[in-house]
């Protein structure tokens, strides 16, 4: 039971670091910023209410009675009332969550399916003029700040060219000409399942431009660890029988050993998206996006602390979800690998 | 309540709400475009798109002190409206129908237009008015407006009288935007019990449009209030009204350039001249009582000596702000009375930039090459001040005198000049505007009278003459405005002369308007309010 | 990317110092190493000269100017002039100086914390390591980016509490780093022979595995430092670092980005800026990893 075994400890090594999080998040938040039930209130506040209000949220409670307050309420679904919104915390990163998947999903598949190619041809013709150009290339694109690159391809595409949108989800006519029926809050599956096809292609013209400007920093890393894994995978002693046996080239190398090699580029598929949460911050800002990346950038400008709170909760707890799935994965194709 | 089905329940409504059908049509397929027209039987409904900044930090219109008065403006109504500096009449009457104050201004009575009623059926009646006051005057974010009020009485069903404790231009104070609202009595109770219950988006006011759905951050959509007292058979006004809230003045610009949109209300101001020779548009500059003070704390060295606060006052560059700040959309400021609003006088004297001036005060105050530091805080929030405050920083370099800028909250900026004043900032720089249009007991008031523990004079100046003129001028205001206004000025004058801040410039708001839409008429009593309801397209 | 370009390097065994004198002949020989290798130290160069070089030092640094507002680029400002009239090109100039600095420093506290922290934790082993680790694993639960913003929020905006939120965010990568090398070094027979005549552990640490770890803690650390130049810009972009009027190219970007229609050039230079620089960090470190990467070198 060796596997199970694993699967255990490595769950429950999570469990623990999510713990450790929560604790983090609560001392960044409950400790250093200013008077938190002034932040609550707002500007023009009379010091009564500050008093009131600070009695309302327990902040005169000693500061662990407050961390089991929070935790409690936390494990109960009550993530505390966002300052800016003045509404559940949870319910909107709820409602966040599908615009920016959608966003990040677009982003990655747009990443692999660009990313995965260029690594393996790379690695295939390792030093040839194609490998060193597809290297640069994964370079540059690690290497693009997503925020000045959503600023030109803005430029670009909408001033200078004129045929994709500045920012948005979707053009505000379609509400009233061809509505989205919000049933996934995936806009694109939405409009999809209901054959709303102006509607469809409406969102998708918008979601061309963010999807680039996000997907470039994983589609650089994309191609990297594929052609590093490829490189890995071809040097070794069951691809050169293949050779000697006398498989064709283009087999081994777009077959048997891309197979081998997904290993590695499955976990830096996953790490990646976990990263891009963070790339979202910009992309939204900048595109208009109403998702998590928007709420995220104003709780962090305004110290609206529930809000921040939540969203690094969300954010550790998502990137050692995906690190847990990766790993259990990864040890699923590959027994060798421990803890 | 079960959070979970909250939030599902919130989702389904949202959800409907997307699809365009949730008050008329519940059961309607989702997505089919017909869903959201079937209310209108001659096609689509009149809608009025807007692109617009405000976003809404609470439903509750008694607490309401921020954004959300463009919402709030449209869905409520306080008794009166007062108009613009250049109507002829001073008020137009909204849910009095007419009203009177004694002569000694201590007693005002209010007669209620009949057969107006709330959008959840309640009748406005005198105890609906009388409960709304209450509550503004207890729990309201504007509150203190209602300071001099000492109770309500009902006379009968349509008649209320207010009785205040000192005289007071309680037409100005009832014409509030903020603290004001009536609301219904059932709505208020309910938010009695439940302080959140408003922020669901429910509201129960009076006015043209009611709240049918909203998403934070996103959008607001009003639909007409079918029952609205004032009709809707003048003019062929807007059906629904979608606020699509859009932080961005440049996509608002785009937006109401590609037709999505037949109004936004922030345009970047660098684009503004673009429009002035554009087809099928009209530019229109308005005055706003929008007003920028910077604070000298008086103290803390050397700013407790009023040479070097004049000195400092001397060296502002204030053309280059009102350029720099506003592209030239702005006028320097006389005093802290925004022009337009009572009691504004060009009597009040100003400061021009004279450095020779600035340095020679400086010496005479014992600084004769400045050689001392200032921390400035502005509210990080406010893009102007960003654009600014560099500007003070570089003037007041040239007299050797050293400024530090910091960005902070304004919450943190506020909180820091009260906690302990001797060690706070040396300037606060400050947007203000009068909470209703009287900036003699707001502007005035609120900044510069002198008070135990500060609220918003937080230059901390304490000057025994100038508060005996502003209260003999504000207790003469509805008796013997004359009077008043020349006490006022010479309070003014003596203040600027003492100078316990930078008095910086008006701002200015220019609108673009679609020649499309008619009717649009600016307030500038009622600046972060757009009423939607005198809007029509012309077909 | 530092996820896996820093675990990958922690199973490797570790550098022999021979490989160090390749590093220079690697660099020459490959055009591209070279080229980043210029493009940084003439970057360097302007930076420390940055006051002599720039048009216009005193705008660099902040100064308004309001009679040249928005101006388009010119002969006379080549990348145009910003809303407050002062010249782009020396505000990127001047940028050069904390875009370098501030990394700089960050990576290296990073390293000054995390390197001795991860040795202790690889070379003692036991409910040392586990105490360390599982500190770190808490740090590394978050996406690097995302605790500094948070910390940054929390501590209040500014370049100083943004570079101590990096500080906090970086250091227990290189923790990891050092402790895989500390584990593979504690079996070897110097250190073995130094423990058994009864050399200190400290003096361990500081004399065998420290030393040892210096050359992937560089190659890692010039990886790190583009990755920090674009947080750095991140965190300024969003509001949250470099407060103005001070010059910071993220800071610059997010100053433009409202007017990008129309003044294109107030975003556009110092983006570039902050792209050349990182390639140039990335691209080197990409060769020095590949020189230093021992399944490769072999």
């Amino acid at each position: 039971m060796h596997r199970l075994e694993f699967v255990i400890r490595r769950t429950a090594a999570s469990l623990f670091v999510l713990l450790g999080v929560s604790f983090i998040t609560f001392f960044l938040a409950r400790v250093v910023p200013s008077n938190a039930a002034a932040l609550y209130i707002g500007p023009r506040a009379r010091p009564e209410d500050i008093a009131r209000v600070a009695e309302q949220l327990g902040l005169n409670r000693p500061l662990p009675v407050q961390y089991l307050v929070y935790m409690r309420a936390m494990l109960q679904g009550d993530w505390g009332i966002s300052i800016g919104t003045k509404r559940p915390v949870l319910q909107e990163l709820a409602q966040r969550l599908p615009a920016t998947l959608e966003l990040i999903f677009a982003a990655m598949l747009l990443a692999v399916i660009v990313g995965v190619p260029l690594g393996v041809i790379s690695a295939h013709r390792q030093g040839k003029p194609v490998d060193y150009f597809v290297r640069v290339l994964s370079i540059v694109g690690v290497s693009l700040p997503a925020f000045w690159l959503g600023l030109l391809l803005q430029l670009l595409f909408f001033r200078n060219l004129d045929i994709l949108p500045l920012a948005g989800r979707f053009n505000n006519d379609l509400r009233f000409t061809s509505p989205i029926a919000d049933i996934t809050g995936f806009l694109l599956v939405d409009s999809a399942i209901t054959g709303n096809w102006v509607a469809f292609f409406d969102v998708g013209w918008h979601l061309i431009l963010p999807a680039i400007t996000l997907a470039a920093y994983p589609m650089g890393l994309i191609a990297r660890m594929t052609r590093g894994a490829m490189l890995e995978v071809l040097s070794q002693d069951y691809i050169r029988t293949a050779q000697a046996y006398g498989l064709k080239e283009r087999f081994i190398v777009y077959v048997y050993a891309l197979k081998n090699a997904l290993g590695p580029t499955l976990t830096v598929i996953g790490l990646t998206m976990a990263f891009a949460l963070t790339g979202t911050f910009f992309v939204e800002i900048i595109f208009n996006w109403p998702g998590l990346g928007q709420f995220a950038v104003r709780s962090l400008l305004n110290l609206d602390y529930p809000a921040i709170m939540g969203i690094t909760l969300f954010g550790a707890a998502s990137y050692v979800l995906i690190n847990l799935v990766v790993d259990l994965l990864q040890a699923w194709i590959d027994p060798r690998i421990r803890l | 309540m079960n959070r979970k089905w909250t939030i599902v329940t919130l989702f389904l409504i949202l959800g409907l709400a997307l699809a365009g059908c949730t008050a008329a049509a519940p059961a309607a397929p989702a997505g089919g475009a017909e869903a959201g027209q079937a209310p209108a039987e001659s096609g689509a409904p009149n809608v009025l798109k807007v692109a617009a900044t405000a976003n809404i930090t609470t439903w509750d219109p008694v607490k309401s002190f921020s954004t959300e008065a463009l919402y709030m403006a449209n869905l409520y109504e306080q008794l009166l409206r007062i108009n613009p500096p250049d109507a002829e009449e001073r008020f137009t009457p909204l849910l009095a129908e007419s009203w009177e104050a004694s002569d000694d201004g201590l007693t005002w009575t209010f007669n209620l237009r009949s057969d107006v009623k709330f959008h959840d059926g309640e009748p406005m009646n005198a105890e609906a008015v009388k409960m709304s006051i209450e509550a503004a005057k207890e729990r309201g974010g504007a509150s203190f407006i209602w300071a001099p009020l000492d109770s309500i009485e009902v006379i009968d069903d349509l008649t209320v009288q207010f009785n205040l404790s000192y005289a007071a231009p309680l037409d100005l104070i009832a014409s509030s935007l903020y603290g004001a609202w009536i609301v219904s009595p059932k709505a208020l109770e309910a938010a009695a019990a439940d302080e959140n219950y408003f922020e669901a988006g429910v509201e129960a006011g009076t006015g043209p449009y009611m709240l049918e759905s909203y998403t934070p951050d996103q959008e607001v959509l009003l639909t007409r209030f079918d029952d609205y007292w004032g009709g809707w058979d003048d003019v062929p006004h807007f059906d629904k009204v979608l606020v699509l809230i859009t932080p961005e003045a440049v996509q608002q610009q785009q937006m109401l350039e590609g037709g999505e949109v037949d109004l936004a209300l922030r345009i970047p101001q660098e684009n503004i001249a673009s429009f002035m020779d554009k087809e099928g548009y009209t530019v229109d500059i308005e005055p706003t009582y929008f007003n920028y003070v910077g604070f000298f704390n008086t103290l803390r060295e050397p700013l407790t000596d009023p040479k070097v606060r004049q000195a400092l006052s001397y060296a502002v560059p204030y053309q280059d702000i009102v350029d720099v700040a506003t592209l030239g959309y702005g006028t320097q400021a006389r005093g802290a009375v925004p022009a337009g609003v009572w009691p504004y006088s060009d009597e009040v004297k100003q400061y021009t930039q004279d450095m020779d001036k600035a340095k020679a005060l400086l010496a005479e105050a014992g600084y004769p090459d400045g050689g001392f530091d200032l921390r400035l805080t502005y509210a990080a929030e406010n893009p102007t001040e960003e654009r600014f405050a560099p500007l003070i920083k570089d003037a007041f370099s040239d007299l050797g005198v050293n400024v530090d800028i910091e960005a902070i909250l304004f919450n943190q900026q506020w909180e820091e000049a009260k906690a302990d004043p001797p060690n706070a900032q040396d300037i606060f720089l400050l947007l203000y505007w009068p909470t209703y249009s009287d900036a003699g007991t707001d502007n005035l008031w609120s900044m510069f009278h002198s008070s135990d523990a500060p609220f918003f004079n937080l230059s901390y100046w304490s000057n025994e003459e100038f508060d005996a003129l502003i209260e003999e001028a504000a207790s003469l205001t509805v008796t013997d405005p004359e009077k008043a206004q020349e006490l006022y000025n010479q309070a003014q004058n003596l203040m600027v002369d003492e100078a316990p801040a930078m008095f910086l410039f008006d701002t200015k708001a220019p609108f673009v308007i679609p020649d499309h839409l008619k009717g649009f008429k600016y307030n500038l009593n009622y600046p972060f309010a757009t009423f939607f309801y005198p809007l029509y397209e012309e077909k | 990317m530092t996820t896996s370009t820093v675990s990958e390097l922690a199973e490797t065994p570790p550098l022999r110092t021979r490989y160090s004198s390749h590093v220079w002949n690697v660099i020459v020989r490959d055009p591209l190493a070279l080229t980043s290798t210029i493009v940084i130290v003439l970057f360097l160069l302007i930076a420390v000269f940055a006051p002599w070089i720039a048009p216009y030092p005193d705008q660099g640094m902040g100064r308004s100017n309001p009679s040249t507002i928005t101006l388009p680029p010119s002969l006379e400002h080549p990348f145009g002039t910003d809303h407050l009239g002062r010249d782009v090109l020396s505000r990127v100039i001047m940028g050069l100086r904390p875009a370098f600095a501030v990394p700089l420093m960050v990576v290296a506290v990073a390293v000054l914390i995390g390197a001795p922290l991860g040795a202790l934790a690889g070379y003692k082993g036991g409910k040392t390591d586990e105490v360390i680790m599982r500190l770190t694993d808490l740090f590394l639960a978050f996406p690097s980016l995302l605790l500094a913003m948070a910390i940054t929020a929390a501590l209040g905006r500014g370049l100083r509490n943004a570079a101590i939120a990096l500080i906090i965010s970086w250091w227990p990568w290189y923790t990891r780093l050092v402790r895989g090398i500390a584990i593979s070094l504690r079996e070897r027979y110097f250190v073995e022979a130094a423990r058994s005549i009864g050399v200190r552990d400290s003096v361990i640490i500081a004399r065998h595995i420290l030393p040892n770890s210096i050359s992937p803690i560089l190659v890692q650390a010039s990886v790190d430092l583009g990755t920090v130049i674009l947080a750095m810009g991140g965190l300024a972009f969003i509001g949250l670092g470099t407060q103005p009027p001070y010059p910071d190219w993220g800071l610059m970007i997010s100053e433009g980005r409202t007017s990008i229609l129309n003044q294109w050039w107030l975003s556009t230079f110092p983006g570039l800026a902050i792209f050349i620089v990182v390639l140039a960090f990335n691209l080197l470190g990409d060769v020095l990893r590949d020189i230093f990467d021992p399944r490769q070198y072999q």
